[in-house]
């Protein structure tokens, strides 16, 4: 059963070495590229490669050790990348005395110039016109996304979002 | 793996079923689907007869599904891009200005920062005393360690 298990486990650890190998070396030396949308690409071809390379070792259980490995990773990148409450840990670790008051955390991680450049993210993304007058529209896919998002709410019964 | 998806299933209509009983009660409902979806799993396992190899697959699975319900779940429920999104398609057109000032039912960014604050005091991750905050717990210099060697090895900047 171990031997058998390890021979299991070959194809999940091979492609996320290449995966992780994959993500490391563009993330260090090839920043302009690096967004989410090519880590789920280095995440697919990662399987990929795995899968030409090692084809006849491939289970069932690889597949899922290599399927949670990846959802896993995802977690942890977009907790590095977005989170807010590890943002608000960090600042208040490196200040000075390592406190700060919640007045000096608004200052220094400002919410409201976070907002205004996530919208302009929105905007420059095509998910949101800008009239000349300052006014925000939807575009047509971001309507479709406001629909399915707001069914989801009303599926899983959400009054507090946001 | 058709176990651990058919687990994954369960998980979903236990949570939508729980949330509609406890009302805001996200983590509960969570952490009671999941369990439930676990005892399926384990219960399929003893029905069909699996051997080890196949009960470790269907477990792997159902966490695998758990993490992706669990990301999907936090992203319908809390997504700022989303949120803004929606906001938007209600009350279009509207001004950054406007939208600030509806943003989290009302709160607008600042309030919603606060009010992740005081979450983060009441989970224990810092600590709070005449609205000084510090972060001394054992568990928050891990997390910032880690935070802070992950986005040097990725050049990722401050984030958040």
């Amino acid at each position: 059963m171990n031997c058998e298990l390890l021979q299991d486990l070959k194809f999940p650890l091979f492609s996320l070495l290449i995966f992780l190998g994959a993500h490391l070396v563009i993330w260090r030396y090839l920043k302009a590229l690096a967004s989410l949308k090519l880590l789920i690409l280095l995440a697919i071809l990662g399987f990929g490669a795995g899968f030409l390379i090692q084809g006849a070792l491939v289970t069932s259980l690889g597949i899922a050790v290599y399927a949670l490995f990846i959802i896993m990773y995802f977690h942890l990148y977009v907790g590095m990348e977005r989170s807010v409450s590890i943002r608000i840990l960090e600042e208040i670790r490196q200040s000075e005395n390592q406190e700060l008051t919640i007045e000096q955390i608004l200052h220094t991680y400002s919410p409201d110039s976070m907002f205004i450049s996530r919208v302009d993210w929105l905007v420059q993304g095509n998910w949101l016109t800008r009239a000349p007058d300052g006014s925000l529209r939807c575009t047509s896919k971001a309507g479709g996304l406001a629909k399915i998002l707001i069914f989801f709410q009303h599926f899983y019964n959400l009054d507090r979002t946001g | 793996m058709i176990i651990g998806i058919t687990s994954g299933l369960i998980l979903m209509l236990t949570h939508v079923i729980l949330l509609r009983i406890l009302k805001n009660g996200f983590a509960k409902a969570m952490v009671f689907s999941w369990v439930g979806s676990l005892v399926f799993t384990i219960a399929c396992a003893v029905v069909f007869c699996l051997n080890s190899k196949e009960l470790l697959t269907a477990l792997v699975t159902n966490i695998a599904v758990f993490l992706f319900y669990l990301e999907f779940f936090s992203m319908i429920c809390r997504g700022f891009s989303f949120h803004i999104i929606k906001l938007v398609h209600e009350r279009q057109p509207i001004t950054v200005s406007e939208l600030m000032v509806q943003y989290g039912n009302g709160m607008g960014p600042t309030g919603l920062l606060k009010k992740r604050i005081e979450g983060m005091a009441a989970s224990g991750l810092l600590t709070m005393n005449q609205n000084r905050l510090r972060a001394d717990f054992t568990r928050s210099k891990a997390i910032v360690f880690l935070s802070r060697s992950y986005k040097t090895m990725l050049r990722m900047g401050a984030g958040g």
